[in-house]
């Protein structure tokens, strides 16, 4: 027995000795001894529809675009950084960019020039490359009138390689959030004779495409992984840590994070079943990821002129207890809007609603001011029964969406006596319907397309192309076009929070909440950052350490 | 036999005369097909049990609702995801809303799309295979390949076409999952139509000059029966399983309408920390199912004339 | 003979053609384009919708479709984009098939022999338990026993892996699940038509004949019984081929099955059309083996046509 136990404490030692050897032979890391290779594996829960960075448009393509390639230059962790480009100037006006660009390869070995860049906006840009993105490039000098066809020389849109390693690039109008804005994937690179050589097959696989991120794709299993592996030949190689990245594509998400549990992945989103629990466990963390969700009214709805009523919205907006709904519907992960800006888009120097702090609504129900509201809507109208203002409420299919308009139907009844029906349809029937300004209200979001305020602001121009309830402000529409041309950037954050508080005193706009995800990660992994525009995570920069 | 001698006259009969009442005298009560069906089923303790639940669930989802104080819409943030208790029977959901009357409101809505579309798709089902079976030929030749055809689009199509084209609810849904829902029994009938009319008691039938329709609806189809009723039990569920399926592609029944299924999907994201959220509407489901399964098979046995006693 | 297969095949055809055409235009009665999205720009879907050539009449796309059809050329997909129809076909129905075909045997030998079982043992223990097996599976949506299975078999005990495809362990639990409702339709329907055969005449001759009940049972029970179970074998198999979606979905298996529900939510209007003609020229050649086979098993049929 004695003996047994001996021999047990024996291996233990030899085995911990083991241990901690393995673990010095990777701190100590000596050219030449054999290193340990860092993989690391998350889930993405969607085959990528594409790859070809001037089609890509969803936010998985996104995501490993922002890794296997690299623009003029990079966002990390919503600072821009040098990329291809190593310096650049800007002309006294703000219109003119001219950037120099470093020595980089491409993964087949040839040189990242200039060339590269100026075909791959005009690509952009080209109608005949249909890219649905394509509006990324509108800021260029003629690239909205070439889109557009009006004009029909790419050689007019303003950008040019002047040589091998220098761009130039000309705004029509200063654009505050210009370079961040390069960092997009529609912006990266291609080369012409390889996309020309691959014609319709060009980024279908992990051979036909060409790399000069951080990361290669060695391998693309569609509908089941792709395998990321790190570039030897790009420019700050040494400042990549990770080896390998293993991405499974799982639809589902509660098997996706069974996945992280069983620890065959090293992130995972938590479904919001679970975020409780993990919260209490102190495991889970959160990040916005950029969308804000709101009422939408539909304010040429014939037959129904409340919904055209500022008061009448304002009530609506009023009786809804945001914090309730996030705590029940969403378990408590997402912010309650109380404005329309997103807090983490960029001001002057901190964020822009720390600059301009303000507060519209509250973040839970205000019934008296709602009611005081509708009483108000009730005398324009000249009508005396609350439940006579009917609408119908459109939203998608998904089980959430489902539990927020029973949540909001609940509260306008008991609140207010209004009643609404709900309607859920298909999310490109949704569309398709507020395309067409065929609805009441509307349940919808926006993401952010840059850091800047204006990438939710200039939706409500009268005639804007996203612009589908039919509201027109002139004083509104001179407050965006005015942000939109100064060189002053005070005066410009001036307009916007102007145009910000305008929009929800009389707009046909109810922000409800700011969303949130719930995600828990392996302690093992360092420097892994999320973002709320572009790539949701970003593990350039990532270590592992056991 | 040796009385040769004595010869028979006619003064050894006697004329009895018609005696009618006693002439048709049949020994044993005279019961129809249907009464002794339902004696039999009776009988059959194990069918009786899962007719009393379906009654039971039926009568609940009348009820239910209105037995507790808590309306199913009304939401409460006070109260979420509440467990079981004195208060909330089957506690709350995610909302707070009460979970006994969401679950017999689900039941209406299941209940109703389980057997109108299981009724419709057999009914609709078992007049064309019938029809098909029975007169072969060109008659069955064009019903198949229109058969072939529908079989060939995909369910979710035509579910999806025609939940947009009338509207969402349970009608629309009952009428889509019908569209295309009769192929199975259809094709079920033919093939038993198609055994059985090679029969003696067909050819009989048709000897003494039975119409078709008499053929068909009086021989054919009740001797197939059987496997029509099994297929009509397997269709209850699995109409209640394409509303679950539904609701999990996002196009189930919308509010203020629930359903088992819906219940169901909800209860299987959360059953991890609220298993009560899952395990209460997949009891009810699976209940329903098995009950209606015994009631199936006792049915079958009590209605096979062959196996009469 | 000859003659015989050669209308049926006339007759497939038409069927082919005239399926597709109601596919055709089907698809396009979906609400919507498929080019919609919350940040396109009518400008920009024009060029897209001219890119693939949907700005054209119906009657001309219709005519391109059926040309390219011909050829079997699908297109290409309108949200894969760099991806043709034919290539995430090609790609993604093997393992929908795979998944599919290890779920129909499984359903089979298993509920044929669950359907035998409780047949001979009428109204005894094994009966009510091998009829308790077969209602369980039908009593349990999919979407409900996937996640189960996967939480005591992959997160709690840790026996099988959670999902993917991947070898033999990885198809133990999607293919359980999958059969489950076939398996379940297969037991009961052997169990009610060897009990409807038990009763007929001839089981009556051959056990005048004397033979013996093994030979009774498999000669003429079983080979008479299970004409329902082959009537019903096209369905299943086509129901399980194309029915995969939710296991895919659960298990994360990059089959065709999730593709259609994608193709319709995103009206990638090639995707559907492609899929819904492969699958329907597929069930058509199924009905076709079908309907042989059934006169193949049952001679009765043989003598009437």
């Amino acid at each position: 027995m004695l003996k047994k136990s001996l021999a047990v404490a024996l291996v233990l030692m030899l085995v911990a000795g083991l241990l901690a050897g393995c673990g010095q032979q990777s701190s100590q890391q000596q050219g030449g001894e054999q290193k340990q290779a860092k993989e690391i594996a998350f889930t993405i829960g969607a085959e990528v529809p594409s790859l070809d960075p001037q089609k890509a448009t969803d936010t998985y393509a996104i995501l490993i675009g922002h890794h296997i390639f690299e623009g003029l230059v990079r966002v990390h962790n919503g600072q821009v950084q040098p990329g291809i480009a190593e310096k650049w100037e800007v002309s006294e006006d703000k219109t003119t960019y001219t950037f120099h660009l470093r020595d980089a390869k491409w993964s087949d070995g040839k040189p990242v020039t200039a060339y590269d860049f100026e075909y791959a906006i005009k690509r952009l840009l080209d109608p005949n490359t249909a890219s649905e993105y394509a509006f990324q490039g509108y800021y260029i000098l003629n690239g909205e009138e070439y889109n557009k066809g009006k004009i029909t020389d790419p050689n007019q849109i303003g950008v040019k390689a002047l040589d091998e390693k220098t761009l130039q690039i000309k705004l029509k109008v200063p654009v505050k959030y210009f370079e961040s804005l390069l960092s997009f994937i529609s912006f990266m690179p291609v080369r012409k004779d390889f996309v020309e050589q691959m014609g319709d097959k060009f980024a279908a696989d992990a051979d036909k495409l060409l790399y000069n991120g951080p990361f290669i794709l060695k391998e693309w299993k569609h509908e089941q992984e792709l395998v990321l592996e790190k570039n030897p030949n790009y420019w700050n190689k040494d400042a990549i840590k990770i080896d390998k990245v293993t991405i499974y594509v799982v639809n589902d998400a509660n098997t996706a994070y069974q996945m992280y549990e069983n620890g065959e992945t090293d992130w995972e989103y938590i479904p919001a079943e679970l975020v409780e629990q993990l919260d209490k466990e102190g495991k889970a963390k959160y990040f916005y990821d950029g969308a804000v969700f709101y009422l939408q009214f539909n304010v040429k709805r014939e037959g129904k002129p409340w919904l055209a009523n500022e008061n009448f919205q304002r009530a609506i907006g009023f009786a809804i207890d945001r914090e309730a709904l996030i705590k029940s519907v969403l378990k408590g992960v997402s912010d309650p809007a109380t404005r329309y800006v997103l807090p983490l888009l960029a001001g002057l120097e901190k964020t822009f609603v720390e600059e301009y702090p303000y507060e519209f609504y509250s973040k839970n129900a205000d019934v008296a001011k709602a009611k005081e509201y509708l009483q108000k809507a009730m005398k324009e109208l000249n009508i005396s029964d609350p439940s006579k203002m009917t609408f119908e409420y459109l939203t998608d299919d998904t089980q959430r969406a489902k539990l927020t308009a029973e949540f909001i139907q609940d509260q306008l009844k008991k609140n207010l006596g209004i009643n609404m029906t709900i309607k859920q349809v298909p999310f490109k029937q949704r569309l398709e319907l507020m395309t067409k300004m065929d609805y009441d209200v509307v349940f919808a979001g926006w993401g952010p397309d840059y850091n800047d305020p204006m990438t939710y602001l200039d939706l409500w121009v009268t005639g804007g192309g996203h612009n589908d309830t039919g509201w027109s402000n002139k004083q509104y529409d001179e407050l965006i076009q005015f942000a939109k041309t100064t060189t002053d950037f005070k005066k410009r954050a001036d307009a916007m929070f102007e145009a910000e508080k305008l929009l929800l005193e009389k707009g046909p706009i109810v922000p409800i909440y700011f969303r949130q995800r719930a995600w828990v990660c392996n302690d093992r992994i360092k420097g892994l950052v999320t973002d709320f525009i572009g790539a949701t995570f970003d593990f350039v920069y990532a270590d592992v350490q056991e | 036999m040796q009385t040769s001698n004595s010869a028979i006259t006619k003064e050894m009969f006697e004329h009895v005369g018609k005696n009618v009442s006693q002439m048709e005298a049949i020994a044993r009560p005279s019961i129809t097909y249907w009464q002794d069906a339902w004696r039999r089923l009776k009988q059959n303790k194990v069918a009786m049990l899962g007719l009393v639940i379906i009654i039971l669930y039926t009568v609940l989802a009348i009820v239910g609702p209105y037995m507790t104080p808590y309306d199913y819409r009304t939401t409460n943030t006070e109260e979420i995801d509440q467990p079981p208790s004195a208060k909330h029977w089957f506690g709350t959901d995610t909302l707070g809303r009460d979970l006994w009357a969401r679950t017999w409101m689900g039941a209406r809505v299941s209940l109703s799309i389980g057997f109108l579309a299981a009724f419709l798709n057999a009914f609709i089902g078992v007049i064309i295979g019938g029809i098909s079976g029975y007169f072969g030929g060109k008659v069955d030749m064009v019903i198949m390949r229109a058969i072939d055809i529908l079989y060939a689009i995909p369910y979710m199509i035509i579910v999806i076409l025609m939940m947009v084209v009338l509207g969402q609810g349970i009608m629309p849904l009952v009428i889509a999952m019908i569209a295309v829902g009769w192929l199975n029994m259809a094709r079920l009938v033919r093939g038993q139509v198609l055994q059985l009319k090679e029969q003696e008691f067909v050819l009989a039938a048709k000897v003494l000059g039975a119409s078709h329709a008499r053929i068909i609806f009086k021989h054919l189809i009740p001797n197939a029966l059987g496997v029509i009723l099994v297929n009509l039990t397997m269709s209850v569920p699995s109409a209640i399983f394409t509303e679950a399926f539904l609701s999990f592609i996002g196009l189930g029944v919308v509010p203020p309408h629930s359903s088992w299924g819906q219940l169901a999907y909800y209860g299987i994201q959360s059953f991890r920390v609220r298993p009560y959220q899952l395990f209460i509407p997949a009891f009810f489901i699976s209940t329903t199912m098995l009950s209606l399964n015994l009631l199936g098979d006792g049915l079958r046995d009590a209605l096979d004339p062959r196996l009469r006693s | 003979m000859g003659r015989y297969i050669l209308n049926r095949l006339f007759v497939s055809l038409v069927t082919a053609w005239v399926l597709v055409t109601i596919v055709f235009f089907l698809v396009r009665l979906l609400p919507g384009d498929p080019f919609l999205s919350e940040k396109v720009t009518p400008e920009i879907k024009a060029n897209m919708m001219r890119y693939y050539g949907l700005d054209k009449p119906i009657h001309i796309q219709y005519m391109t479709f059926l040309k390219n059809l011909l050829k079997g050329d699908f297109g290409y997909s309108l949200r894969y984009k760099n991806r043709t129809v034919n290539e995430v076909i090609k790609q993604a129905f093997p393992y929908s098939a795979d998944l599919g075909i290890r779920a129909v045997i499984f359903a089979t030998i298993v509920g044929v022999t669950l359907g035998i079982i409780a047949a001979l043992n009428r109204n005894r223990t094994w009966d009510y338990l091998a009829m308790f097996i077969a209602i369980v599976g039908v009593s349990v949506p999919s979407f409900v026993i996937g996640p189960l299975l996967q939480y005591v078999f992959a997160t709690k005990l840790n026996l099988l892996p959670v999902s993917q495809w991947k070898g033999f362990s990885y198809t133990i639990m999607p293919t359980f699940a999958l059969s489950l409702s076939s398996l379940a339709l297969m037991a009961r329907l052997m169990r009610a038509s060897m009990l409807d055969v038990v009763n007929q005449d001839y089981i009556k001759t051959a056990k005048a004949k004397g033979l013996s009940p093994f030979q009774i049972i498999w000669k003429h029970q079983i080979r008479n019984a299970i004409l329902p179970v082959i009537t019903v074998l096209g369905p299943v198999t086509a129901t399980l081929l194309t029915g995969t979606f939710v296991i895919e979905q659960i298990f994360a298996i990059p089959g065709l099955g999730k593709f259609y529900i994608l193709g319709i939510q995103n009206l990638d209007y090639s995707l559907v059309l492609g899929m819904t003609t492969f699958y329907g020229l597929f069930l058509i050649a199924a009905n076709f083996v079908v309907d042989i086979i059934y006169g193949l098993v049952d001679p009765r049929i043989r003598i009437a046509r």
